[in-house]
């Protein structure tokens, strides 16, 4: 088994998991807040089980929100732009849920989180963490290390 | 000397003073159950309206049917739809969007929409007084909460009516459904506006895509036109029962207004100097028709419709405006009926 001193954070995650297709963990989040690069590695661990996946960004793309579609059409079919009177958050929140992007990513490790906080690379056995998860994006060093370290 | 009051200003009041109301007092709740699950979201919250209940009677005889014979000229035109979102319910109330568009034609004007969110509880209840205040027709609420909502988008639709009133001149005001005075929307309420749109050259034209009207026959008079040829137009509101036609502030017509369109019970209130049938003849010759439905007020219904996106953007917005954490999904027909519920 592996260490690695790598902290996750306690924060607040913006991230979120939206589900899982076999060996594919697809995440939503808002590119006004946080950048997700295709080929990054990310830990995502399980906040009560202490327990993850590193996944590797494979896509980033736009979901396709209920009602989306109307939104698109309405603005689309009218000539003339439209005059809107609404409190500026209202107007933020708009645009936030409708440019939310997804990624798809695929498993590469799993993670057990150390006593002190330490990231424990493994071979995956088929595990999925619930969506009550944090995230730490991975540097590319690190992970090679720790590939490198499993195959020594 | 007489002093002359000074008109109101239907503009700052939907701009500023609607949403400086509707914002009181929202805070005190610390859970939010959303309205329905994103996924099953449906976008329709037409709603069995008090006018209908008002409207059901048959007529006393089949009224006569003439040609509608457009009359073709610039005319200003200003349609006016509301909407209701109602987004879910707090542990001490309920949350709720609104949204007025406006939309124009004949004149040079883009569309506007209006749109406000509000977190209705006990403790604001005098949120609809103050708003019944605001177009002078004084008044409590005394149902419930759960009921507030449809009560405030009714006021906020009455205050949207006045202000287009004042927005066009010598034209027609399209408004959706019918002039049918109810417990929430008095005389004098309709009375107010009608005196607004013809102080400014105005008539006002109701359309309402459904209806509860019916002829002796049974058949509805929404598709009592339906099988004739070319446009046509009849009134029908000496045909209606005196019991129907004394909560009646319009004259009630049916208007096929396109060859292969639907029929519509039409309402108008007249500017002075034309009849009803030069107003319905008037705004069959300044618009175009989608199925027989005037272009200006579908285009305000596209503009003040909730998407499903819009929505889920609201309800996030309401937990962070009010402070309140998502609560656990519950519904009580699936834990009874499962896949059947």
């Amino acid at each position: 088994m592996l260490e690695l001193t790598c902290s996750v954070p306690s924060g607040e995650a913006n991230m979120q998991l939206l589900r899982t297709e076999g060996d594919f963990i697809i995440l939503v989040y808002n590119p006004a807040r946080e950048q997700v690069r295709v080929g990054e590695s990310i830990a995502i661990i399980d906040r009560r089980e202490r327990h993850g996946v590193v996944v590797q960004v494979v896509e980033t793309s736009v979901p396709d929100l209920p009602g989306i579609l109307l939104n698109i059409i309405r603005r689309e079919a009218t000539e003339t732009e439209v005059i809107r009177h609404r409190a500026e958050d209202m107007a933020e929140r708009y645009h936030a849920v409708e440019n939310m992007k997804y990624a798809r990513a695929r498993i590469m490790r799993e993670l057990q989180v150390g006593a002190e906080g330490g990231l424990h690379y493994e071979r995956w056995t088929g595990y999925v963490p619930s969506r009550n998860v944090e995230f730490q994006t991975i540097s590319e060093r690190d992970l090679i290390g720790a590939l490198r370290a499993s195959r020594a | 000397m007489s002093q002359q009051a000074s008109p109101v200003d239907y503009e700052r009041i939907l701009r500023q003073t609607v949403d400086e109301i509707l914002t009181r007092q929202q805070s005190g709740g610390s859970v939010f159950a959303p309205t329905r699950r994103i996924e099953e979201y449906i976008n329709d919250f037409e709603v069995l309206s008090a006018q209908e209940e008002n409207d059901e009677a048959n007529l006393k005889e089949m009224p006569g049917v003439e040609r509608l014979e457009p009359i073709e000229e610039e005319l200003p035109i200003v349609g006016l739809d509301t909407s209701l979102a109602t987004l879910g319910e707090s542990d001490i109330g309920v949350v709720a969007a609104f949204r007025a568009a406006f939309m124009y034609s004949g004149i040079d004007r883009p569309p506007e929409t209006f749109e406000y969110l509000a977190h209705f509880t006990e403790r604001n209840r005098g949120i609809y007084s103050e708003l019944r205040n605001v177009i002078g027709s004084p008044g409590t609420s005394t149902g419930s909460l759960d009921r507030m909502p449809y009560r405030i988008m009714n006021l906020l639709e009455r205050i949207a009516q006045r202000r287009t009133c004042t927005q066009i001149s010598n034209g027609i005001i399209l408004w959706d459904g019918s002039l049918t005075r109810t417990m929430e929307t008095s005389r004098e309420m309709y009375e107010a506006s009608f005196h607004i749109a013809q102080s400014n050259g105005n008539s006002i034209v109701s359309i309402s895509k459904r209806s509860r009207l019916r002829l002796q026959t049974g058949e509805k008079i929404t598709t009592y036109l339906d099988g004739r040829q070319g446009t046509s137009m009849a009134e029908i509101h000496n045909e209606l029962p005196d019991e129907i036609k004394r909560d009646l502030l319009g004259r009630v017509h049916v208007v096929k207004f396109s060859d292969e369109g639907f029929t519509f019970r039409v309402d108008v209130v007249p500017s002075s100097g034309y009849d009803c049938c030069g107003a319905i003849r008037r705004l069959a010759g300044a618009t175009s028709f989608a199925h027989g439905y005037p272009g200006v007020l579908r285009d305000a219904h596209i503009h003040a419709y909730f998407t499903a996106a819009e929505v889920t953007a609201l309800q996030s917005l309401a937990m962070d405006r009010y402070g309140l954490q998502p609560a656990e999904m519950f519904d009580v027909r699936t834990h009874v009926f499962g896949p059947f519920g």
